[in-house]
């Protein structure tokens, strides 16, 4: 029993380190910025999927645009048209993911998707991996951060639909980075999983082994 | 190594795959089942406990990610009883983990259960009672098989679905070529434990396994 003991010192010990260890379901998630997706790619317990193609899908297959995700896992497509993007990834062997923007999430000024400008419907490319790691996410206190320049740098200080249209902007930064935050914490993998299902597996034996020893000795 | 769930249900050779696969599972548990020792249900538990916990140790390569599987361990140890320690391991870690899917958990248990059986078969007497060089040689390969193994047929898997075909296969051995190796190290490092400190581990299983497969073939 002694080595039995020490095996599962050994997985206890696994199972603590490996808490912060990635899994790799691809998780994905995206939101609209003005009129740019912006999003990201990691996999199941929390390490960023980099370079991972992303292509936007319209509403029946249409190609909308594509581009890979930055070292961070991270990715922005400009959005053209008003309709449903459906963000497809695909990881390679199998791990893919998607994930739906309703056409009512996208700015009301953009063209519906049948006025297609360029004469295949596609956007032109995507956009330079420099433009991502100049554009990241919002920073983590946008409160503290200034607001649009339309906004503060104009000759209106008094005005107050400016800081109304200002704090609406801050708070609706705020709303999007808590929603991505808390899209990655439900697809943490925490330790309670990995001892639940540890101790899902002793329970099972349990149970086995009760069900047999009781024929074993109802048949004796 | 786990087959997510939208990948299959696409095409309907897909859906035949998943049907196939569970039928296989179901084939593959039950004889695990009658082949399994009442003494050997705590090592069933272990192996499979460890086999859940592994896929959370994740190498990183570029953006495939793969992770330790245990399979030919788990096969090395357990023989047909493999089958129902991965089904109840891969069945957890779709439901606390959301790797693969309950659709996909069929498929998903043929595909790493299938290679330890088959390990079993080619490695267990050497990595048993052979001298500790090959014993060694026959634990390692039995790690790289068991991932090897389930690559090719993960490989396979998706061909026969269509799913992303021009980097495929190849892909999906590259990928797990580091893995297999990492595998064989494990591998053998446990076997050269078991064997020094519970050999009967290793043994206890060939009693009711080797018996009925000697008669079967």
């Amino acid at each position: 029993m002694r080595s039995a003991a020490v095996r599962l010192g050994v997985v206890a010990a696994v199972a603590l380190w490996a808490g912060q260890a990635q899994a790799h379901k691809l998780h994905v998630f995206a939101a609209l910025d003005g009129k740019v997706i912006r999003g990201e790619a990691y996999f199941r317990g929390g390490g960023a999927a980099a370079g991972v193609p992303v292509q936007a899908l319209g509403p029946g297959g249409e190609p909308l645009g594509q581009t890979t995700t930055d070292s961070q896992g991270k990715f922005s497509l400009p959005a053209r048209f008003r309709c449903e993007h459906r963000l497809v990834f695909d990881a390679g062997g199998g791990h893919v993911g998607e994930y739906r923007l309703s056409a009512q999430q996208l700015p009301a000024d953009l063209p519906p998707l049948s006025q297609a400008v360029s004469p295949d419907g596609t956007f032109a490319s995507a956009l330079p991996s420099a433009t991502l790691e100049a554009n990241p996410l919002p920073a983590a206190e946008p409160v503290e951060k200034e607001p649009p320049p339309n906004l503060s740098s104009g000759p209106l200080p008094r005005d107050p639909s400016a800081n109304l249209i200002g704090s609406i902007e801050a708070v609706r930064t705020q709303m999007l980075e808590l929603r991505a935050e808390f899209d990655a914490f439900r697809q943490e993998t925490r330790l309670r999983d990995v001892l639940g299902g540890v101790g899902y597996i002793l329970g099972l034996m349990g149970v086995v082994l009760y069900v047999v020893n009781r024929r074993r000795t109802s048949q004796s | 190594m786990h087959l997510e769930e939208a990948v299959l249900t696409v095409s309907t050779t897909g859906k035949l795959l998943l049907a196939g696969g569970w039928a296989a599972a179901a084939l593959g548990t039950a004889i695990g089942l009658r082949r399994l020792d009442y003494q050997r249900i705590p090592q069933v538990a272990m192996l499979s406990a460890a086999f859940f916990v592994a896929s959370l140790v994740h190498l990183p390569l570029g953006f495939a990610s793969v992770h330790l599987v245990l399979n030919g361990l788990v096969g090395l140890v357990l023989g047909w009883a493999a089958f129902p320690a991965v089904l109840v391991a891969l069945g957890l870690q779709a439901l606390l983990f959301g790797f693969g899917g309950l659709t996909t958990l069929g498929i998903n248990t043929v595909l790493m259960a299938l290679p330890a059986v088959a390990v079993f078969a080619l490695c267990n007497r050497p990595a048993r009672s052979g001298p500790e060089p090959l014993a060694c040689g026959a634990a390692f390969a039995a790690g790289a098989m068991g991932i090897l193994l389930g690559a090719l047929l993960l490989a396979g898997t998706l061909a026969l679905a269509g799913s992303a075909l021009d980097r495929l296969a190849v892909v999906v051995l590259l990928a797990h070529l580091p893995v297999a190796a990492v595998e064989g190290f494990v591998t053998a490092g446990a076997v050269l434990f078991l064997r020094k400190a519970r050999p009967e581990v290793l043994e206890a299983p060939l009693v009711p396994c080797l018996r009925v497969e000697t008669f079967d073939a």
